[in-house]
């Protein structure tokens, strides 16, 4: 009977871990479960295989698949029937063989007409003159298929050395220039193609193609207090490895300057992730630190790094900052990143490396590099960038994106006076109060509780990881008051780290959260980054 | 915090793309699709399926937005799609698949998408990963409700409307797939936990 009340209790079990259970029935299983080690060993097998697939690698989808998607939706102007470049029968096999026969009967037909066109140029994007986005290939149509080999060897881009660099793949008769590099941004690039290059039939391109378009900025920096990203220093590159002129998302590093006002560090998302678990083990809060920028101390402050290179002596660009907050407030900046990590602090201010951050001297005797004079290589796109380049009052706070968004698994729960935010990958908890300012706790329970009705019709005491956190905490409980929904809303967010902050997107929502302590809330609207 | 302003906003970027703004469409392309390539991936276990599947999800997005409705959750009518697209490709190869005389019983063995497939082999599936292979090996709608609970964060709630099941229905689909994640985890080496 025992073995029979188990195998009925499974059910129960998977319902329980989802949430999907009422108080008295997740109290049930939950008795059962205290007396019984097979059910036991049942809903820790259940919890193994949710974090197996939770921790699947991440994947992320070919450069050139939303091209793909336009070339046969927005761009086609119409929807088609079959589509280019499927490796996938999709059902259609009778339609296939049809076509198939036409194909073949065209391919007779055609042959020797598309043998005696001459080859061009039928379209690129991005278009003449146009200004790109850094993160977008460049691809160039002909009219016919080409020779490959004889396109590479008659083409050539400026600046120099690009060409080898952004790499190129062809799609059928498209050439697809840096699918898998980024662009220089504001960079005018020039792409040549010869007349050698020709078609698989010795036919030249009939006239040399020239293509100019120029790349968008990745941050826009002029006249804004936003640190510039090439010029913070990388705690852990060699000056070697980062000598080179161009930029790449590695050569950003973490945030270059922080401040630590009335000596609180807050454990800010813009902190990524904590490298000490200790540090991480209690409840941060951003006290009274922020206030609106000029009122009082704030954590912002302004870096303007000058790097003077080739100059006599030190081989040692120097970097002032200047921090805007009253004299009496201790500013500590923490040095990080540049690419050609030659940059150093100056002595007025204290250092305050992280675990990995030594600031690398090259030896005397190596030639110091120019570093380049772009701000950021990090691409800031999606919801973020809808945000992001839209509005210069966050672009101008959060500074220079520190890296690419990454998916993060997320709960969000709103409450009566309160959102609260779960991030899985830091296993931190993000309090963001109506009116105040955000506090994180790491989270450390280990048993979760269910949610239970709250007082009032449509309250809720919370479960699961922000039901233990709420429950524990009674300042927390106290600012947020009851949860608005029974379960928190689990999704894979997106989360991009700043110089400033941190931006959080739910489905319907972009957190900001500064560094600063205070935090903004947009609705996601979906719309994308346009520089 | 506004929340019925984001509500609304939403509602207004999709009616947008169901007018047939374009822009609005390339946006819900930008947003979306690293999410459903995921899914995807996970649902088929290798990267070209992925790849072709999720430029299918969107066609198809593209020729039906006309038609939904005015409170269109986009996210989950893009599971919805992918879904369908992905157990239509898992119900066809299986049922092409060549059968052994003596077929066994188990289930799973039927029902594989990626690995047992007949124009793939396992050298064919990108993932070494074991859990890949079980998730490859699992019934497709019980590995669909898996991977959108487990891998998606979705609700049971969200499980049923992407796979078009009451709620109880996913649930009782998440239990099943659960339990025969655990045979087949195990039947592949791993700790059943």
């Amino acid at each position: 009977m025992a073995a029979r009340a188990c195998a009925d209790m499974r059910e129960q079990i998977s319902a329980w871990l989802d949430g999907e259970l009422t108080p008295d029935n997740a109290a049930v299983v939950r008795n059962h479960i205290a007396d019984c080690p097979q059910c036991q060993r049942v809903v820790e097998s259940y919890r193994s295989i949710a974090i197996s697939i939770r921790d699947l690698p991440p994947v992320t989808p070919p450069v050139t698949l939303a091209d793909e998607i336009f070339a046969q939706t927005v761009d086609a102007g119409q929807p088609r029937l079959l589509w280019r470049g499927s490796r996938i029968g999709y059902g259609f096999a009778g339609i296939a063989a049809v076509l198939a026969m036409f194909v073949v009967a065209g391919y007779l037909f055609v042959g020797g007409y598309q043998r005696s066109i001459e080859p061009n140029v039928a379209s690129s994007v991005p278009g003449q003159e146009d200004v790109w986005p850094i993160h977008r290939p460049v691809r160039i149509t002909f009219n016919k298929a080409m020779n490959h080999d004889s396109v590479i060897a008659a083409l050539a881009i400026t600046p120099a050395g690009e060409a080898e660099r952004l790499g190129t793949t062809w799609d059928d008769q498209t050439l697809v220039i840096g699918g898998e590099q980024l662009l220089k941004p504001d960079t005018t690039y020039t792409i040549r193609i010869t007349t050698k290059a020709e078609d698989p039939w010795g036919n030249n391109l009939n006239q040399p193609y020239e293509l100019r378009f120029t790349t968008t900025t990745t941050v826009q920096t002029q006249a804004t207090p936003t640190p510039t990203a090439t010029l913070a220093p990388s705690p852990t590159a060699s000056p070697t490895a980062t000598a080179s002129a161009t930029p790449t998302e590695d050569t950003v590093a973490t945030p270059a300057v922080t401040a630590t006002p009335d000596g609180v560090q807050p454990i800010g998302p813009g902190a990524a992730t904590p490298t000490n678990p200790a540090a991480t083990a209690t409840p941060h809060t951003n006290a009274p630190t922020t206030t609106p920028a000029g009122n009082g101390p704030t954590a912002t402050m302004t870096p303007t790094a000058t790097p003077t290179t080739g100059d006599t002596g030190g081989n040692e660009p120097t970097a002032t900052a200047t921090a805007d907050v009253p004299p009496t407030a201790t500013v500590t900046p923490m040095p990080t990143a540049t690419p050609t990590a030659t940059a150093t602090i100056p002595p007025t201010q204290t250092p305050l490396p992280t675990a990995t951050a030594t600031t690398p001297l090259p030896p005397a005797t190596e030639t110091p590099v120019v570093p380049t004079q772009t701000p950021s290589t990090v691409p800031v796109v999606g919801a973020i960038g809808s945000i992001y380049w839209n509005n210069p009052a966050v672009q101008d706070r959060l500074g220079v994106a520190l890296s690419r968004e990454v998916r993060v698994d997320t709960q969000l729960q709103g409450f009566q006076r309160a959102d609260m935010l779960y991030r899985a990958d830091t296993n931190t908890i993000y309090v963001l109060p109506t009116s105040g300012l955000w506090s994180s706790y790491v989270n450390t329970a280990s048993v979760l509780p269910s949610a239970q009705p709250g007082p009032e019709e449509g309250t809720w005491q919370p479960g699961g990881v922000i039901g233990a956190l709420w429950a524990a905490e009674q300042s927390v409980s106290g600012a947020t008051g009851y949860a608005i929904s029974e379960d928190a809303l689990a999704f894979s967010g997106t989360v991009q780290t700043f110089d400033g902050g941190t931006v959080l997107v739910s489905p319907t929502s972009i957190y900001i959260i500064f560094d600063a302590g205070d935090w903004e809330f947009y609705p996601n609207t979906g719309e994308a980054a346009t520089p | 915090m506004e929340r019925v302003l984001m509500a609304s906003e939403e509602e207004l970027w999709v009616s947008r793309a169901r007018a047939g703004d374009q822009a609005a469409f390339e946006s819900i392309v930008q947003r979306y699709q690293r999410q459903i390539y995921a899914y995807v991936y996970r649902m088929m276990g290798n990267a070209d399926d992925a790849a072709d599947l999720t430029q299918e999800c969107f066609i198809r997005a593209y020729r039906s937005l006309g038609r939904t409705s005015e409170d269109l959750n986009m996210s989950a009518w893009l599971h919805r799609i992918a879904s369908n697209a992905c157990l239509d490709v898992l119900r066809r190869r299986q049922r092409i698949r060549w059968l052994p005389w003596d077929m066994p019983k188990h289930e799973h063995l039927l029902e594989d998408g990626g690995a047992d497939d007949p124009h793939r082999n396992a050298e064919a599936v990108e993932s070494s990963s074991i859990v890949q292979l079980t998730l490859n090996r699992m019934t497709p709608r019980n590995r669909a409700a898996l991977i959108l609970r487990e891998y998606e964060g979705l609700s049971c709630d969200e499980i049923g409307d992407v796979l078009g099941i009451s709620r109880s229905a996913s649930k009782s689909v998440l239990f099943r797939g659960r339990e025969e994640f655990r045979k087949i985890y195990a039947e592949l080496g791993g700790e059943a936990g």
